[in-house]
């Protein structure tokens, strides 16, 4: 009887362990698992002091030792309370620390608008214009009485009067021009500010009529330099230009659509040349890295395991820091972009064929070495054709990454349409942003039609 | 010039005793058929004759050779002339059949040329006799995994013709095979022991497929040997002794 009260009391001491039970029971992994989460989120509650995170705790260890309790008396686990409190204390802090805020993506859509608007209106195309420019001086303020004015011959402009102040309305007029042509009204401040002139928000365009003549009015906008206001009794020459335009000839790719299609098929190549560079070094180094290849001896299988930590902790380091790690050692360009890809891909690469040596069939490795092949012999018979398949597919898809990663690594200086991008970005040229990332996109699903047309091939 | 096999013990790492203490003795000539239930030893015992699998002690000594002794090349060479067929059949699924068979070759060819993936006129010539010797020369340019497993297995013994054998392991060649195609396979194999002067060790499931072609049957048991003799030798009492007391017999 007492000893059977003695038993009960060891497994109630042992089920307020977290962990010891299934360490007792020979669970070695689990029983770290058990530990270290206990250890998460005492470490948590430490760290932020919240009650709600100490009641988690609490709710752990007791559902902790309820599993053991129910291991002991019911033969089985009861895993859930235990779990859901550990979730709720890192769901928990999760939220807390990201100071995740829902609205903001809908009161704060104002300041993304114009950005959404450029992105939209991507600079494709480029038509060609003739443009004519007349140019009228107007005084600011008005220190005489205002007066009508006109220039030119021939072709005149009339303005209701030769001064005004900011939101003065001005009256303009065009006789005898070239008919059928647009007309755009500009305004130039003295120190070379140049804006559109706007009716209603929008830009005012005008058409010249079968005589040449078109009439129009205008509120003088806010143009005076900021610090170069004029004194009382003084003026200052502001300059109303007229333009005349008219398209001519044939529409043209932008200067920005010629640049992103010939960066592009510079990323293509970088891409395509690390990829292959990577494949030629990572196929060889996948057969160091797989255990049914090295598992033989000791030596080989000291190299099995040093090639997967290398393969582990190449792979773990972001494409962009050896970009920046590859600028400084080589200099800016195209050449640091590409080895920062290699390096990557190299460790990338390198696991996933490992694995794939893995997992091919035993069966013809057998076969083939009982006829007394040698070991190159095997590999080259009984394993390379059952990798290849699987090499390529994971070699194109690789090479999908890279065209993306290239874009990427292009921030860091390392060549290619991301360079391109980025400088635009930092100019706050959107429009050609927009046709930047349209290019990538495009390029993207191309490549990945192309590759499954591929895969299909070769499986 | 026999195969001894003498105090024949593997353990594998994880402590399964797979063989204990086995030793027989195999003529020249003669086909050895291994009987014994699933997990009993056979194949095992198969691949440490050619040391597939590396006996923990024991020896096995073949045409006055030690094979458990051999150095990497010399077990190459001992390899290159005992042949060996699968369940599985083991081909290289994404080559050609005759790849397949002209892979047999291996052991007898430059390394170096076979890399690259030539192989001399002569020994296409010959691979393409042994696909005629067991019918499938007309199969020679398809995928393997285009053929039925018949016709696989058809495969892997053109392969183990390539090598010219003199000694011939079948690991269970027709267990995953449908039972009528059996015989035709095993008729291929008795065609090289009585005509090659092939030596054979086979290990089978079905006794009457034991009867009808081997000359000499050892029994395994839980990595023992428990019978060794003809096969019609095999009585009620022996059967029972292989194959355990709830085993009933059926066929042969």
């Amino acid at each position: 009887m007492d000893r059977k009260r003695n038993a009960s009391a060891v497994k109630a001491l042992i089920s307020l362990i977290p962990g010891l039970a299934y360490f007792l029971e020979g669970h070695q992994t689990i029983s770290l698992i058990w530990f270290f989460v206990t250890l998460a989120i005492l470490g948590l509650a430490l760290w932020r002091g919240h009650t709600w995170l100490w009641i988690c705790l609490a709710l752990w260890w007791v559902g902790s030792s309820y599993d053991v309790l129910m291991r002991y008396y019911r033969n089985t686990s009861r895993l859930w309370p235990a779990v859901l409190a550990a979730l709720v204390a890192f769901y928990g802090v999760g939220w807390e620390v990201t100071d995740i805020d829902l609205l903001a993506p809908f009161q704060r859509f104002d300041k993304m608008k114009p950005y959404l608007v450029a992105l939209l209106q991507p600079d494709l195309i480029l038509h060609p214009e003739e443009r004519e420019v007349f140019q009228v001086p107007i005084e600011m303020p008005c220190v005489k009485e205002p007066q009508p004015k006109t220039i030119g011959h021939k072709e005149t402009i009339t303005v209701s009067s030769g001064c005004a102040w900011t939101g003065d309305t001005i009256k303009v007029e065009g006789e005898t021009l070239r008919p059928g042509f647009k007309v755009e009204l500009w305004w130039v401040n003295p120190i070379g500010e140049r804006q559109r002139i706007l009716k209603g928000g929008t830009p005012l365009t005008l058409q010249t009529d079968e005589n040449g003549r078109f009439t129009a009015e205008f509120t003088v906008p806010k143009a005076i330099p900021v610090g170069f206001e004029p004194k009382p009794g003084e003026y200052q020459v502001h300059t109303l230009q007229v333009h005349l335009v008219r398209r001519v000839g044939m529409i043209r790719p932008s200067e920005a659509l010629i640049e992103v299609a010939l960066k592009m098929g510079e990323t293509i190549a970088i891409a395509l040349l690390a990829t292959t560079l990577a494949v030629i070094v990572a196929a060889p180094l996948s057969f160091l890295g797989a255990r049914n290849i090295m598992g033989g001896s000791i030596p080989t299988r000291a190299i099995y395991y040093l090639m997967r930590l290398f393969f582990n902790v190449v792979r773990s380091v972001e494409p962009m820091i050896f970009g920046i790690v590859f600028v400084v050692w080589v200099g800016l360009g195209s050449f640091a972009g590409m080895l920062a890809l290699v390096a990557h891909s190299i460790a990338a690469l390198g696991k996933l064929f490992s694995e794939v040596v893995e997992h091919i069939d035993p069966g013809p490795v057998e076969a083939i070495s009982a006829t007394g092949a040698n070991r190159l012999q095997v590999i080259r018979y009984a394993v390379i054709p059952q990798i290849v398949p699987d090499f390529a597919s994971f070699t194109l898809y690789r090479w999908d990454i890279n065209v993306r990663m290239s874009t990427i690594i292009g921030f860091v200086g390392g060549g290619g349409i991301g360079f391109r991008l980025s400088e635009w970005i930092r100019l706050s040229a959107y429009r050609q942003v927009a046709t930047a990332v349209i290019g990538i996109a495009l390029v993207i699903i191309a490549l990945d039609y192309l590759s499954s047309q591929i895969r299909r091939r070769i499986v | 010039m026999p195969l001894i096999v003498e105090h024949l013990t593997k353990i594998y790492p994880d402590g399964t005793r797979a063989l204990n203490d086995v030793s027989f003795r195999v003529e020249d000539g003669e086909f050895v058929a291994i009987v014994g239930l699933s997990g009993a030893g056979k194949s095992t015992l198969l691949r440490c004759i050619n040391r597939l699998v590396e006996p923990t002690s024991g020896r096995i000594i073949w045409n006055d050779i030690d094979i458990t002794a051999a150095s990497p090349q010399e077990l190459r060479r001992i390899r290159r002339q005992i042949g060996m067929i699968f369940q599985q059949f083991n081909l290289v699924k994404r080559s050609t059949v005759l790849t397949n068979v002209l892979s047999g070759r291996l052991g007898y060819l430059n390394p170096w040329l076979t890399l690259l993936g030539y192989f001399p006129p002569a020994e296409k010539k010959r691979a393409m006799e042994a696909l005629e010797r067991v019918g499938l020369a007309d199969l020679a340019y398809k995928r393997a995994d285009e053929l039925s497993g018949g016709q696989q297995q058809r495969v892997g013994i053109a392969r183990a013709l390539m090598q010219e054998p003199r000694l011939l392991l079948a690991d269970e060649p027709v267990a995953s095979l449908d039972p009528v195609l059996a015989h035709s396979i095993l008729r291929y194999i008795e065609e090289l022991n009585k005509e090659g002067g092939v030596t054979v060790i086979c290990s089978l499931h079905f006794l009457d497929l034991v009867h009808r072609y081997a000359t000499k049957v050892i029994g395994l048991k839980d990595g023992f040997k428990v019978f060794e003799g003809r096969p019609e030798e095999i009585d009620d009492r022996r059967f029972k002794e292989i194959y355990g007391q709830e085993a009933e017999r059926i066929g042969g």
